[in-house]
């Protein structure tokens, strides 16, 4: 951890994530008014003392929402991310335990999930469906789990060969024990590395989808359709516009250069100590 | 036939040699061809020669990690083979160890599969372990790579006795240790022979460490067995020749330390 932090980037990317994540527990207490409340009078105000970044056209502040904005972003990444990591989880480790016909079958199928276009499968699934915050996770995340699949299939690949497993085998552990408590303990660091990158990767497709108007939908704030609404006064109101799309930038910056910090730190995958 | 805690006949395991996009078989490695041993309950079979004689994979197919391609094995003159009762200590304590867990965790592992004591006497029998082994109690929050080698090999051994084994199948267990720790090892299985009655099953490659430990050595050229009787006999006497370059071999190693 410490080398993390030394790595100026990483530690960028830990102040982003970790302030992200403050602000979006301790929302209510953050934000100084209702991300609900509707007031016409105060329509399209440009930032001030008062509202700090501004007013949307139906007079909410836009601080406030997007502070709440920040809570269902990033659940939505963390969920969507937990799905996928599930999933890969189980998908990859039977994979390589099994190897042989069950591991050419699941990574085909895996390398098939590769060839769709992976937002256009997500556009058309959540139009057959209903949008709402639910489903976009879930739909995010059974369109997103194929990396990790690969990732911890690799990595029981070289260690179930280690004398360590065999001697589990030996002692009498069945295959489950085996995968749980052994293989994927000591296969799990590149799988975090790269669900830290995955974490950015979903709250970008969020805010795409709510941008199209098929994410999050209104009244619940997101920065993509706090985006969406400021695009119909794009040219007078700068700040709904601007502000959400420099958060939606510096979160998925911040998440990435955490991502690429830790795999430094660990070499791409996790060293033994001898 | 009652009194052998192991015999085989005629085991033997062949690896294919496969090439080609097709996977297409193109011969055989035959890395134990043909081996007959016995075991007496109580003793221990030494098995010794060189590296690449077939010693490692004749212990994976007695424990069961590998299927013989053809021929027996009875335990305790039955087919079937007691996942419990019939261990194996591997080569590389440093290797043997899972790096992720507590040495807690490692030894509980045994006792938890197969149900040996109630949970609540798990800690108990943890403790009760070390001892035998000869570890300080503190051991047990710790992880494998605060060990010294030959103290991994320690827990490795508690880890196969917690589950109240007859037989052991000890795969070059101190090798990969300095010399200075080997005797230790090899004093620590006597004793715990004697006290548990324990078989064993000692493969190595350095025939002084084999007769310093078996009441009867088995000599493993190519995946055969070329000689096997007492180990006075054999080292003493030997009547293979590889027997004898091995001796001899030892016996200049000896000179020269």
């Amino acid at each position: 951890m410490r080398k993390v932090f030394r790595n100026k980037l990483a530690l960028f990317g830990v102040i982003v994530v970790g302030s992200l994540a403050i602000v979006a527990i301790f929302a209510p207490f953050i934000a100084p008014y209702d991300p609900a409340e509707i007031n016409i009078k105060d329509a399209l105000l440009s930032p001030s003392f008062e509202h700090i970044f501004g007013t949307d056209q139906l007079g909410r502040d836009v601080f406030s929402r997007m502070i709440y904005g920040a809570r269902i972003s990033l659940v939505i990444g963390f969920v969507a991310v937990g799905i996928a990591v599930f999933i890969g989880l189980i998908i990859g480790s039977i994979a390589g335990y099994y190897g042989g016909r069950i591991d050419s079958i699941l990574m085909r199928f895996v390398d098939m999930m590769l060839c769709f276009p992976s937002f256009f499968l997500i556009l058309a699934l959540i139009a057959l469906l209903e949008p709402n915050i639910m489903i976009i996770m879930v739909v995010i995340g059974i369109t997103s789990w194929m990396g990790t699949a690969r990732l911890i299939r690799a990595e029981i690949l070289s260690l179930k060969e280690r004398e360590f497993i065999q001697a589990s085998k030996v002692l009498g552990a069945s295959d489950f024990r085996i995968i749980v408590r052994h293989l994927i303990p000591n296969g799990i660091g590149p799988v975090l590395v790269s669900a830290v990158l995955g974490i950015a990767a979903a709250v970008l497709i969020e805010s795409s989808l709510s941008f199209l108007g098929i994410g999050v939908q209104p009244p619940t704030p997101s920065w993509g359709n706090i985006l969406m609404e400021g695009k119909a006064t794009l040219g007078v109101c700068w700040w709904l516009i601007l502000l959400p799309g420099l958060a939606i930038f510096i979160t998925v910056l911040g998440y990435n250069l955490l991502g690429e910090g830790l795999r430094e730190t660990f070499g791409g995958r996790k060293k033994y100590v001898a | 036939m009652n009194d052998a805690i192991l015999k085989t006949e005629n085991l033997k395991k062949y690896f294919p040699v496969e090439a080609g996009f097709f996977k297409r078989e193109k011969g055989q490695i035959r890395a134990v061809d043909g081996v007959s041993i016995q075991l007496k309950y109580g003793k221990t079979l030494g098995i010794v020669g060189e590296t690449g004689c077939g010693k490692t994979t004749l212990a994976k197919l007695l424990v069961g990690l590998y299927k013989p391609t053809a021929g027996r094995i009875y335990y305790e003159g039955s087919k079937v083979l007691i996942r419990k009762d019939i261990q194996m200590v591997f080569q590389d304590p440093y290797n043997s160890l899972d790096p992720r867990m507590k040495i807690n965790d490692t030894l509980k592992e045994g006792i938890i599969i197969h149900n040996i004591v109630e949970s609540s006497k798990i800690r108990e029998r943890l403790l009760e372990l070390l001892d035998m082994v000869e570890l300080p109690r503190v051991s047990l929050n710790r992880y494998p790579h605060e060990f010294s080698g030959g103290e991994k090999q320690r827990i490795a051994i508690a880890r196969v006795l917690s589950c109240n084994p007859k037989l052991l199948i000890c795969d070059e267990p101190v090798s990969s240790l300095d010399v200075s720790i080997q005797g230790k090892i090899l004093h620590l299985l006597l004793e715990l022979q004697q006290r548990l009655n324990l078989s064993y099953v000692f493969i190595s490659h350095d025939i002084l460490v084999v007769r310093a430990i078996s009441d009867r050595i088995a000599v493993m050229y190519q995946g055969k067995i070329v000689e096997e009787g007492a180990t006075g006999q054999v080292c003493e006497n030997p009547s293979a020749e590889y027997t004898k370059q091995l001796m001899s071999a030892a016996s200049y190693g000896k000179i020269a330390s």
